[in-house]
């Protein structure tokens, strides 16, 4: 009787023994599961790591085709503007010529008025074939030092603002360093985007204000605030929010600024375009 | 006094056209020529007091014309008339004394002091 419950107790480890073991090994195959989870967890990291480095490199690839396709399209502009530019101005030249003989002769007043109209329509495409040049190609600066309120009179005269943009000068009677042409250029293109953004009627402010190394010349149009994402573009070539825009306008700007060792920057609420120009435009010019 | 003759050369005939009744107008004499070549011929013949030179012109372009005309005349007064600057080749022209890179189009006003200035003087070369 003894025997037999010592075989039983002894039956009784063996499976309390077994019990411990079946747990162990449970205990065991959790932890591997556990481990396994967590190689598998990394490995889905890494993918997800490679994911996103494919999708980097996917969007670099995206953006350097957009950019050898805008570089290509740009010395596409560049070829064809050149040649159209040569070939509009012989023509303009003849128009002009026509029209000083015309001018020789006693005119009524309404022959005297469409001659105008002519010699205006004359203007804007010498200033719009300039434009496109100036951004085209750099040609050398011709500096002379002159009058800013005569260059802003000079461009005001040569584009037609709407009666109902009022313009203001302020302290423009400030002697600078320049190329006259150049700056008509730059002014021009201000201007017309100022005509532009305010579309009917509004102020454009011209402003120079004259810092000891520096002359700043500040240009500001009433009408809507320019959004952010517009705001960081404006001087890209090619980038337009106009249905005929070229979005050539302000990358002239900028190049011809460069050239005169200066800097030109927007700003918006209001908007402002504002030009730095040094004073010592002459001596950076002679050295280089 | 003897009218001073002025050579025009471009290879657009409106353009020699209003350009030559505008010179004529101004009181000189007008010789016309249509290309690089024929410049250089009535260069030859007339010897003119002044000349405004095309650069970009068929059979002979206004740079050589240029040159074959100065290699004979050291004295001659040329203009180059332009519709967009290559400013390498002006260069070039520019050191064997070509007087003024004249940009189309131009103010009558601007032509007219151009010669006005030019005409009776000789450059040396
Ligand atoms: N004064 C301004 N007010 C508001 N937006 C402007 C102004 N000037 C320029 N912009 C914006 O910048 C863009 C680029 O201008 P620009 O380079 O001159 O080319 P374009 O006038 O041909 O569009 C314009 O399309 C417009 O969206
Ligand atoms: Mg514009």
């Amino acid at each position: 009787m003894k025997k037999q419950t010592v075989k039983k107790h002894d039956n009784l480890i063996n499976t309390e023994q077994e019990q411990i073991r079946k747990i162990a090994t449970k205990n065991n195959n959790i932890e591997k599961i556990n481990f396994l989870k967590t190689e598998l967890e990394i490995a889905a990291n890494q993918i997800q790591m490679q994911d996103a480095e494919l999708e980097t490199a996917t969007n670099r690839i995206q953006v350097q085709d957009a950019e050898m396709e805008k570089s290509a399209k740009l010395s596409a502009i560049g070829l064809l503007s050149s040649q159209i530019a040569h070939d509009l101005r012989s023509p303009l030249a003849i128009i002009e010529s026509a029209l000083w003989l015309l001018r020789q002769n006693s005119l009524t007043e309404e022959q005297d008025d469409k001659l105008q109209v002519i010699g205006r329509a004359v203007n804007k495409m010498k200033s719009e074939i300039d434009r496109t040049l100036s951004f085209v190609r750099n040609t050398p600066l011709e500096i002379q030092t002159c009058l800013i309120s005569n260059i802003i009179q000079s461009t005001l005269s040569n584009i037609n603002l709407p009666k109902s943009i009022k313009v203001k000068t302020i302290n423009c009677d400030v002697m600078i360093v320049c190329d006259p042409k150049k700056l008509e250029i730059v002014f021009t293109n201000l201007f017309n985007n100022a005509a532009d953004a305010m579309s009917k009627s509004g102020d454009l402010i011209i402003e120079v204000i004259e810092d000891q190394n520096s002359n700043i010349i500040k240009v500001q149009n009433s009408g809507p605030t320019i959004p952010k994402d517009v705001l960081s573009k404006l001087f890209v070539p090619l980038f337009t929010t106009k249905q005929n825009g070229t979005g050539l306008g302000l990358s002239s700007c900028r190049n011809i600024i460069t050239q005169h060792a200066g800097t030109i920057t927007a700003s918006s609420e209001p908007t402002v375009f504002t030009i730095e120009i040094p004073k010592n435009l002459a001596s950076i010019v002679e050295k280089a | 006094m003897e009218k001073q003759n002025i050579l025009l050369v471009d290879d657009d005939a409106d353009l020699l056209k209003v350009m030559s009744e505008v010179i004529t107008t101004l009181g000189y004499g007008a010789i016309l020529a249509s290309n690089g070549q024929e410049a250089v011929l009535q260069f030859e013949k007339h010897i003119p007091n002044l000349v405004f030179m095309d650069v970009k012109m068929p059979i002979l372009d206004g740079f050589d014309a240029f040159f074959r005309i100065r290699s004979k005349f050291p004295n001659a007064n040329i203009i180059m008339m332009t519709g967009f600057a290559d400013h390498a080749r002006w260069k070039e022209v520019k050191s064997a004394c070509a007087i003024y890179l004249l940009e189309k189009p131009w103010p009558t006003e601007f032509l007219s002091e151009l010669i006005r200035r030019h005409v009776t003087t000789k450059v040396s070369c």
